[in-house]
């Protein structure tokens, strides 16, 4: 299997080239953000990201980029057993895809024009956010219902 | 190095594009039809199986990339990707299956 690729730099023309490192140790990791993220209800992506970056040394955006491919198929996958099952409320499902689709494509030109520095701040935020949501949620303050 | 076949990127990124807009072209109409339908001679009924197949071309896009993936991937004639791209094509069907049986 090769796990020595590239991908291009926007605006200069050139390919960055990496390596991914440590793939058995980042298969645990990956095991071990689904868990977590089918535990708390949260995004698997905001574990995924740190443990591609740091664990299998990707670059930033290749972890965005390669998160996203993973959360669609494993999305698919249960998205399609609620729409065989009927599960799927289109009133309620047509304007969430719809908002969804118009974020993603908000996203994806951001991603590929802001530097990776960036990126990275951006993503710290949203991982402080996203804890102090938690922990509000965890001690009762602000709306709990998904919790009961 | 050059291939007799577009690169894997551009198919992918082609398909997943058109697929998006059509579903979201889909869900549009449909939710337009949903609220002005009537006027438009329109039943609610149709409208609803509209904004439907847009969400199910949306789940279906991700699964349509892995077997693009799994096809070019043969194609080029590199096996243990290709193997790769069956092996995840398996989990989902399975996890799919598993999701329905689970309720």
């Amino acid at each position: 299997v090769k796990i020595a690729t590239s991908y291009p730099e926007p605006g200069s023309g050139y390919r960055r080239s990496y390596v991914v490192r440590r793939l058995p140790a980042g298969l645990t990791l990956m095991y071990g953000a689904g868990v977590l993220s089918a535990l708390l209800g949260i995004g698997s992506g905001v574990l995924k990201i740190p443990a591609m970056d740091t664990v299998l040394q990707l670059p930033l955006k290749v972890s965005s980029a390669t998160s996203n491919f993973m959360i669609g198929v494993t999305a698919a996958a249960s998205g399609a057993a609620y729409f065989f099952l009927g599960d799927i409320d289109p009133k309620i499902a047509g304007p969430v895809a719809l908002g969804s689709v118009l974020g993603a494509l908000l996203g994806a030109r951001l991603l590929i024009a802001i530097s990776a520095r960036w990126l990275r701040i951006l993503f710290v935020v949203t991982l402080i956010a996203l804890g102090v949501q938690m922990l509000l949620a965890a001690a009762g303050v602000g709306p709990t219902r998904h919790l009961v | 190095v050059t291939t007799r076949y577009p690169p894997l990127e551009r198919i992918l990124a082609v398909v997943l594009q058109v697929g998006v807009w059509i579903g979201s072209a889909l869900i549009a109409l449909g939710m337009s039809c949903a609220s002005l339908g009537r006027s438009w001679g329109v039943t609610p009924v149709l409208a609803s199986h509209m904004t439907t197949a847009g969400i199910a071309l949306l789940i279906l896009l991700p699964i349509l990339r892995v077997i693009l993936m799994g096809l070019a991937f043969y194609r080029q004639r590199d096996l243990p990707f290709s193997a790769l791209a069956l092996c995840v094509l398996a989990i989902i069907t399975l996890a799919a299956f598993l999701g329905m049986q689970l309720r």
